[in-house]
């Protein structure tokens, strides 16, 4: 059977959203901005935890999509830690794949800036949104 | 001609005519598309589990829930659009099709749902292409849909099509009236309609039968904007339109290194083609 996730909004009702997860696929993609443009760095000033279930087979799937340097990377950017490899027997470690569920999906950027670290070009988060529009100047 | 050195711009009339237009329609836009089409709707309920799909141009992200064992990451270059994607809790960012801010060769699969006919010259639409091509994995999908030139019910002279849009009243941001200046408002507009103006009302049923007749199946659902006509002042926005021929997409296409249709098909007045990564 398949689960169904859910997002458990917050008392206030507002939803919480822009996941680690995504952040790992996202660039700079300014006009000769080509190399070292990946990860962005993330500077939150507004970071929030949600709880969503957790699909085993979900994890076991995306994990070889991930980039997992630039998921240290942005863990770190944080303030949580990681291992620096992919353990193993990943796979097979439910706990492993259930920490790694909360870090993916659980935690929030609700606010804040994803800087690329070689233009220094700032992409502003808002509400959970990142804004990547570019400028005619920046394409 | 087509020139992939220089990077795609979005053309003025696509900032007047399609971005712009968006911004000031969302909410009411947001209320029509609500059916996720049956094509479309099948094709993603039977993706994998943990399958990564990429929604280009997600609008109010109406097709991003459909299948909640695939992970949608939505990107639209209305912020207005997103934002009401955004409150339902899906993952999106604002963003143009012309210029993704997406590692390439990440996603498994990208929809591209009635987005490539917003672009307004070749360069631009093989650049959205392009874009579509580079963000999926070699062996991905992508899936497109556009609205076609060939329609039952209506006949186009031209390709380059301006369709309107009719903004309800309570969708419009105006200054608020006193009571009196609205029911004075409302009556003037009534016997101005029954008096001289009965041509031009006309024409305004006729487009409103028009646009209908082109939406999409889903859209037809909802034929109270013809009821409402007398009750309130519409105000029309044109949305420009280019509508695609017959194996005009597949043949933009092949103009896309690395890039095959696998698949096209005529389906309520729109061209559904499913390409994919060769390289």
């Amino acid at each position: 059977r398949c689960f169904v996730r859910r997002v458990v909004r917050s008392p206030v009702g507002r939803v919480r959203r822009m996941r680690v997860l995504t952040h790992n696929f996202l660039m700079c993609s300014v006009r000769g901005c080509t190399s070292n443009n990946y990860p962005l760095t993330i500077k939150a000033t507004q970071v929030d935890t949600v709880e969503s279930e957790f699909n085993a087979d979900f994890m076991r799937n995306m994990i070889p999509k991930l980039e997992w340097n630039a998921l240290v990377a942005s863990c770190r950017d944080l303030g949580m830690t990681i291992p620096e490899a992919l353990p193993e027997n990943a796979m097979e470690d439910e706990t492993f794949l259930k920490n790694l569920h909360h870090v993916l999906n659980n935690v929030r950027i609700q606010e804040g800036a994803l800087i690329c670290p070689n233009c220094s070009r700032s992409y502003p988060v808002s509400q959970g949104i990142p804004n990547m529009l570019l400028t005619e100047d920046e394409v | 001609r087509f020139n992939p050195m220089e990077p795609a711009v979005p053309t003025q009339l696509e900032k007047e005519k399609v971005n712009e237009i968006y911004e000031k329609i969302a909410p009411h836009f947001s209320a029509t598309r609500y059916k996720p089409w049956p094509l479309v709707d099948k094709f993603l309920r039977e993706l994998p589990v943990g399958s990564l799909v990429a929604d280009v141009g997600c609008g109010n992200g109406k097709y991003m829930g459909v299948n909640p064992n695939a992970l949608f990451i939505g990107a639209d270059r209305s912020a207005n659009l997103i934002s009401i994607a955004g409150k339902k809790g899906y993952e999106v960012l604002v963003a143009d099709n012309l210029r993704l801010p997406y590692c390439s060769s990440r996603f498994d699969y990208v929809i591209s749902i009635a987005v490539l006919h917003h672009f307004s010259n070749e360069t631009n639409r093989i650049w959205a292409l392009r874009e579509l091509q580079r963000i999926v994995r070699v062996g991905g999908q992508v899936v497109m849909t556009v609205w076609a030139f060939e329609q039952e019910k209506k006949k186009y002279d031209t390709q380059d099509v301006m369709i309107p849009w009719h903004l309800k009243p309570q969708f419009q941001h105006k200054p608020k009236l006193s009571k009196e200046d609205t029911i004075t408002k409302k009556k003037a507009k009534k016997e101005k309609k029954i008096s001289g103006e009965s041509g031009a009302a006309l024409a305004t049923t006729t487009q409103l039968e028009a646009e209908s007749a082109n939406l999409p199946a889903e859209s037809k659902a909802q034929p109270s904007a013809l009821r409402e006509l007398s009750e309130g002042t519409f105000e029309v926005y044109e949305r420009y339109y280019h509508l695609f021929k017959k194996g005009e997409l597949e043949e933009l296409i092949t103009r896309v290194p690395g890039f095959e249709v696998v698949q096209s098909t005529w389906d309520a007045d729109n061209w559904y083609v499913i390409a994919k990564r060769t390289q």
